[in-house]
């Protein structure tokens, strides 16, 4: 009876749905609700339970067949899809090289010195003493060793110059003549020196006497262009240029040693800068009118004799000439204003093409000498103590808008790096240098 | 969309990718060397290869092995037991990444020995963890299979 009633309840119901399927869940059902005896429906709930598991044997062994087939199929595939590996590493370095072949012949890989700093930095020549000035990898303006010029004992000659011999030649009667190149004429003139005497130009005049040398800190470099001489009065001369990481400024020292150091007068930074007009504190504009202009015929020469100069030289004398110098050439004329400026603080290259400014400053500048028939301009300043010069500084500005303020007499300076006046900005850099090199000593 | 493509074609795509791959895993080794170099000797490096479209075809190749990847992965690949071998190697990585680090960083002061140290430090430690990590999985692998 009990058996009986368990078996129409409802829990049972439950755990029949728990441990079998629906369907044979509710066959079950379906037989132990027929009002046959418990015994024979527990018979047909254990054949039904039976045929349940058959089934699921059955679908389980096909699942197996099923899975056993997709890997025969899967290893079918890679067997007849094997990957070949010479394919690939041929292939992998045929095209690696065309990569290689392709960057190296079509692409141009940065040329020239290697120009670490950004945006500014130098090299420096061991030839000739001399920095090219690079602002963002290109070439700006150079300061030059010819064009540096140094006052000792009252004589001023440039700081690197050159020896040579004079260029001498013979005419048929055997007198001999001296030969200057000069742009648009080849000028002869009797010789009246000593032939084995050299000509001496500079201070310093062999490239063995110049070492270059860099000091590269995390953010700031430092270039250093000495020379020395044990003939010379000036013992030793040094170029020091710091440049600052991720700054538009730097600046120059020279510094230099001789037999008497209070015998050391002025000194002039010269520098090499084309297409710039200069704007001086005072508001005034010095165009620059450089220019060659081409004469359309090759150099003459010509004979400068008791003060007067003469076309009609002797064929032998030509001649001579020839077989010594290049006459062949085209001759020019240079044009070009000079300028002595005594009464500007700073002097701005402008270049209006390229909205490029170049602030040149320094404290204590005496004068500033514009030429442009060369395109050399000089910065004066005064011996201070021991061999030291004042320090000039350098501070690009591109995109630059240039007003002059009649008011407070400055020229007012409109640029990424700054909107105000020049004489301002030109103090805030000088501090910053200060500051990050009193920064760096300690 | 999906293409449709013959067995043959997916058997020459397939080796495509593998090369794509194997091309991309080069380069990128080739231009990491590359740069390495560069910080050293700029002149060596600059004057014969552009290294900005060295890096330009490196992410081409990586897009493209990432976008079509090999299907195909072998893993007969027999993994050994840490020898002493990998461990003077990886000491020795250890070392060298210190000292490269160190030439970089020799102006900072102290601080650049204390982080040439640490990177040292973390080179022989990443690279004992990909090891042993390895390792240990094939044995877990190999007590299951048993």
């Amino acid at each position: 009876m009990a058996k009986d009633k368990f078996r129409y309840s409802n829990y049972y119901k439950e755990q029949l749905k728990k441990d079998f399927p629906e369907e044979c869940a509710k066959e079950i059902v379906k037989i132990i609700k027929k009002p046959e005896k418990t015994e024979k429906v527990e018979e047909e709930v254990k054949e039904v339970i039976e045929k349940e598991e058959v089934k699921e044997e059955t679908e389980k062994e096909a699942e197996e067949k099923e899975e056993e087939k997709k890997e025969e199929k899967f290893s079918e595939v890679t067997e007849t899809f094997k990957i070949k590996k010479r394919w690939v590493i041929l292939g992998s370095l045929i095209i690696i090289i065309i990569i290689f072949a392709l960057i190296y012949l079509l692409t141009k890989p940065p040329t020239g010195p290697a120009v670490k700093l950004s945006p500014l930095d130098a090299v420096a020549s061991n030839v000739s003493a001399s920095a090219t000035i690079y602002y963002k990898n290109s070439p700006l303006f150079s300061i030059s060793g010819w064009e540096t010029k140094l006052n000792y004992k009252n004589k001023e000659d440039r700081l690197f110059g050159k020896e040579e011999y004079k260029k001498i030649v013979f005419d048929e009667k055997g007198k001999a003549y001296t030969a200057i190149s000069l742009d648009n004429e080849i000028r002869l003139e009797p010789l009246s020196t000593n032939p084995e005497e050299i000509t001496k130009i500079g201070w310093f005049t062999k490239p063995e006497q110049i070492n270059v040398s860099e000091e590269k800190e995390r953010v700031e470099k430092q270039i250093k262009v000495s020379l020395f001489s044990k003939e010379s009065e000036i013992k030793n001369a040094e170029f020091s240029y710091n440049f600052f990481k991720n700054k538009p400024y730097f600046k120059v020292q020279f510094s230099a040693s001789a037999e008497n150091l209070s015998e050391l007068v002025d000194f002039a930074y010269g520098f090499i800068l084309k297409e710039h007009d200069i704007y001086l504190s005072n508001g005034t504009i010095l165009k620059n009118d450089n220019g060659i202009i081409d004469l359309n015929k090759t150099v003459e020469i010509v004979l400068q004799q008791n003060k007067k100069t003469t076309k009609n030289i002797s064929q032998n004398l030509a001649k001579a000439v020839s077989e010594k110098i290049d006459i062949t050439r085209k001759a020019i004329t240079r044009k070009g204003s000079f300028y002595s400026v005594n009464d500007s603080d700073y002097e701005i290259f402008y270049n209006s093409n390229k909205s490029l400014a170049i602030i040149a400053y320094s404290p204590e500048t005496l004068y500033f000498e514009n030429s442009f028939l060369w395109n050399v301009f000089r910065c004066y300043v005064g011996h201070l103590s021991n061999g030291e010069y004042p320090e000039l500084y350098f501070i690009i500005t591109e995109n630059a808008q240039l007003n002059y303020d009649k008011e407070l007499e400055d020229w007012q300076i409109s640029s990424k790096e700054y909107e105000g006046h020049v004489t301002d900005y030109i103090y805030k850099i000088v501090s910053e240098i200060e500051a990050t090199e009193v920064k760096n000593e300690n | 969309m999906k293409i449709n493509l013959t067995q043959k074609e997916k058997y020459v795509f397939e080796h495509f990718r593998q090369i794509f791959s194997y091309v991309f895993q080069t380069l990128l080794f080739l231009f990491l060397i590359a740069l390495l170099i560069k910080e050293f000797c700029p002149n060596f490096v600059n004057s014969r290869i552009s290294i900005n479209w060295f890096m330009f075809a490196v992410i081409i190749f990586g897009a493209l092995s990432i976008l079509f990847p090999p299907k195909h992965k072998k893993q007969e690949e027999q993994e050994k037991e840490v020898t002493w071998k990998d461990k003077v190697m990886i000491i020795a990585l250890g070392i060298l990444g210190a000292i490269i680090i160190f030439l970089k960083l020799r102006n900072l002061g102290w601080i650049g020995y204390v982080i040439a140290g640490l990177g040292g430090l973390i080179i022989i430690l990443l690279s004992w963890l990909i090891l042993t990590e390895k390792d240990e999985g094939n044995k877990e692998e190999n007590e299951k299979t048993m």
